[in-house]
């Protein structure tokens, strides 16, 4: 009797319906991924999740549970609330330049008959540089004596120049030590980020002017649309609505992740004006090796980029696509 | 509404010659359809025409008045482009509203933001509404004002583009193959709707079109182009009947002109295939002799030519039959009425003769030559 009903089972599976059958197929050819997504993202984040109410750290057997205090350091300490700041501030100066001047770039790449190519790979080498290389050429030239860029600036003085009062003062007591004074080095790490990045941002901008249909600016002509920046208006920027939701979205997540330059240049000094997020989570997760502490920094700045891809998701990709 | 005249215009890109030297007079509210193959230079005669593109040479004038320094915005005329071009962000009334906000709000009343209560804006704004709900209220899109033109069909996108031309009446439209992206019945419908646009405005129309049936059914006048050359203009019966070139011929008429491939003989009697046709050359050699498919009967004596029916095509309307002739390298077409159905059978021999008021002959270089009836000469 049980013979029967063991041999009938395959048989009724397969006679499934093809709904059920293709079901169970879907499932299967998905799995390596869910598995591995599951693995490589989730787990790990699961993980981090869970010692960020740890005091662990690595190589020692035991492990205390200390609730909130990781995150209640985070919130009511000075050098995090410094760390927030100096993250929000570099993302908030960074973005709309680097974001402004891909655009512009872009705009004025297009409209050459000639060297198109030439000002395209100009300004996309920054984009293929190492960082971290790039940093230390940086290093040299922002040093605050035999630096080339205070050593030009100092050429100046005692032109018209001088009118500018920040540059008279400079003149008088010597150009700022660009990554050494607390006021300029984040300001000097922003700047290098946007000529970093922008080259970037230019190649998807260019990418986003090439979809543009030719047609509607010949419409726009018949439309009687004169000045340039009516037709900017009009059609390159709407057009170009989705490219910029993509650019300011990537943007915003690499600025949120700058790393090299803190490192090689400031580690996160002057008194932690540069102290960013991921270089916080790096000096206490790894250099001091307080990983409950670096976890529930990780889980922070995991929301932030959630924040950052769930807005782009809700409030403007829904506005930006007109099909 | 005005007149359009263009003189010898000229265009060339990098070394090829896109334009040869066009002339055309466009009457005041006349319908005129620029028509040829793909690749002929109609639409860059259009765009030059509207001032998209500049010719390398020559004039263009609007009511007699040259305009060949003036910006396409400062033209006065409207296009309507095969894509439709509709700003994909804006709603249909504010498509159609485009060209007026350009022209009649300053460019401060139109910024965003604080334009709208400028002084004067309101009223300004009020009025254009109103010309754009008229607009949609005679294409019969006056429902879809809100949407955006990716929620419309092809159909009305077009009418939207059509709108946002007529809207601030210029003085004349110029329409890129506007039905080229329609399906077939839609093509149909509105192509009547196009042709009686042009009544009710009585504006000028220069329509651009590789199809020939559109051509034929909408315009006054055509103007048949090929290789950057004016071949003919005429009234469609023109074109039709009389072509001036065997190249016109061939590119009106469907099915296709018939053309027989004849010599004329040192009496100038020409033959087709070594037999008599009952033509004699008038002054050129006539090398080919086009005749149109329903000016072929079948007839038992005075035949023009015979040979063996290769296919019946039943239109229900028209019955076309092919045939093969000997010495004439494409198959004959004819046209029967229907009651001749049951009795055609492939392979069956047939004598043609023609309506001898209705075959065109063309010259070694293809141009139309005169044609007289030997009969007639034999009088004489």
């Amino acid at each position: 009797m049980s013979d029967v009903l063991m041999s009938a089972l395959p048989r009724a599976r397969r006679n499934a319906r093809p709904e059920a059958r293709q079901a169970r197929a879907g499932a299967i050819l998905v799995s390596p991924a869910v598995i591995l997504l599951i693995v490589i993202l989730i787990l790990p984040v699961a993980v981090a999740f869970v010692l960020s109410f740890s005091d662990y750290t690595l190589g020692r057997d035991t492990l205390e549970w200390v609730g909130f205090e990781n995150y209640a350091d985070i919130f009511t300490r000075s050098s995090y609330r410094k760390m927030i700041v100096a993250t929000v501030l570099y993302v908030v100066i960074t973005v709309p330049i680097s974001v402004g001047l891909g655009l512009g770039a872009a705009l004025l790449i297009r409209s050459l008959k000639v060297g198109q190519n030439l000002y395209k790979t100009v300004y996309f080498l920054p984009v293929m540089a190492s960082l971290l290389a790039m940093a230390i050429v940086w290093e040299f030239a922002l040093h605050p004596t035999l630096g080339i860029v205070n050593r030009t600036l100092a050429l100046g003085c005692g032109s018209s120049l001088e009118l500018w009062p920040w540059y008279a003062r400079s003149c008088a007591e010597g150009f700022p030590l660009w990554l050494g004074d607390r006021d300029y080095a984040l300001w000097t790490l922003a700047f290098i980020g946007i000529w970093q990045s922008f080259g970037f941002n230019m190649v998807l901008y260019l990418a986003g002017l090439t979809s543009v249909p030719r047609d509607l600016y010949g419409a726009a002509e018949m439309d009687g649309v004169r000045a340039p920046w009516e037709r900017f208006r009009l059609i390159t920027w709407p057009m170009l609505g989705p490219t910029t939701v993509f650019v300011v979205t990537i943007t915003m997540i690499r600025s949120f992740q700058v790393f090299d330059t803190v490192e090689a240049l400031t580690h996160g000094g002057p008194a932690k004006s540069t102290y960013v997020m991921i270089y916080a989570i790096y000096e206490k997760g790894i250099a001091q090796n307080l990983v409950g502490l670096g976890a529930a920094i990780t889980m922070l700045f995991l929301g932030f980029v959630m924040l950052i891809s769930v807005a782009q998701r809700r409030f403007v990709e829904r506005k930006v696509h007109y099909q | 509404m005005a007149t359009v005249q263009l003189h010898k215009i000229k265009k060339s890109f990098g070394g090829t010659d896109v334009l040869k030297g066009v002339s055309l007079d466009i009457a005041d509210g006349e319908f005129l359809s620029l028509v040829g193959p793909s690749g002929c230079g109609k639409s860059t005669l259009l765009r030059i025409l509207a001032g998209l593109e500049t010719q390398s040479s020559g004039t263009v004038s609007i009511g007699g008045r040259p305009i060949d320094g003036l910006r396409a915005a400062d033209r006065d005329l409207a296009m309507v482009f095969q894509s439709y071009a509709l700003y994909p962000h804006l709603t249909v009334a504010e498509n159609i509203a485009v060209p007026l906000t350009m022209r009649r709000l300053s460019g401060a009343q139109r910024l965003p933001g604080i334009g709208p209560f400028l002084p004067g804006s309101r009223s300004l704004r009020q009025e254009i509404a109103t010309t754009v709900r008229e607009a949609a209220e005679m294409l019969d899109i006056a429902h879809l004002l809100d949407r955006k033109p990716g929620q419309l069909s092809g159909g009305q996108r077009q009418r939207v583009a059509v709108g946002r031309a007529l809207v601030r009446e210029p003085s004349a439209f110029l329409l890129d193959e506007p039905l080229s992206n329609l399906d077939a019945k839609m093509r149909v419908h509105m192509r009547a709707e196009i042709a009686q646009l042009n009544r009710r405005l009585g504006a000028t129309f220069v329509y651009v079109t590789h199809d020939q049936a559109e051509a034929m059914t909408m315009s006054d006048r055509i103007a048949v182009m090929m290789e950057g050359e004016l071949l003919q203009v005429g009234t469609p019966d023109a074109l039709y009947d009389r072509p001036a070139d065997i190249r016109v011929a061939q590119f009106i008429g469907s099915p296709a002109i018939n053309i027989l491939p004849v010599e004329t003989d040192d009496t100038g009697m020409i033959r087709l295939y070594g037999a008599q046709t009952g033509f004699r050359a008038g002054r050129a050699q006539i090398e080919h002799l086009g005749v149109r498919p329903e000016a072929l009967l079948p007839c038992d004596d005075n035949e023009l030519l015979s040979g063996r029916v290769r296919l019946i095509e039943n239109l229900g309307s028209d019955l076309f039959v092919q045939l093969d002739v000997p010495g004439v390298p494409r198959p004959v077409t004819l046209r029967l009425p229907p009651s001749a159905r049951g009795r055609l059978r492939p392979g069956e021999l047939m004598h043609l003769c023609a309506d001898r008021a209705r075959v065109v002959g063309f010259d070694a270089s293809g141009k139309a030559a005169p044609l007289l009836r030997a009969e007639v000469c034999a009088h004489v």
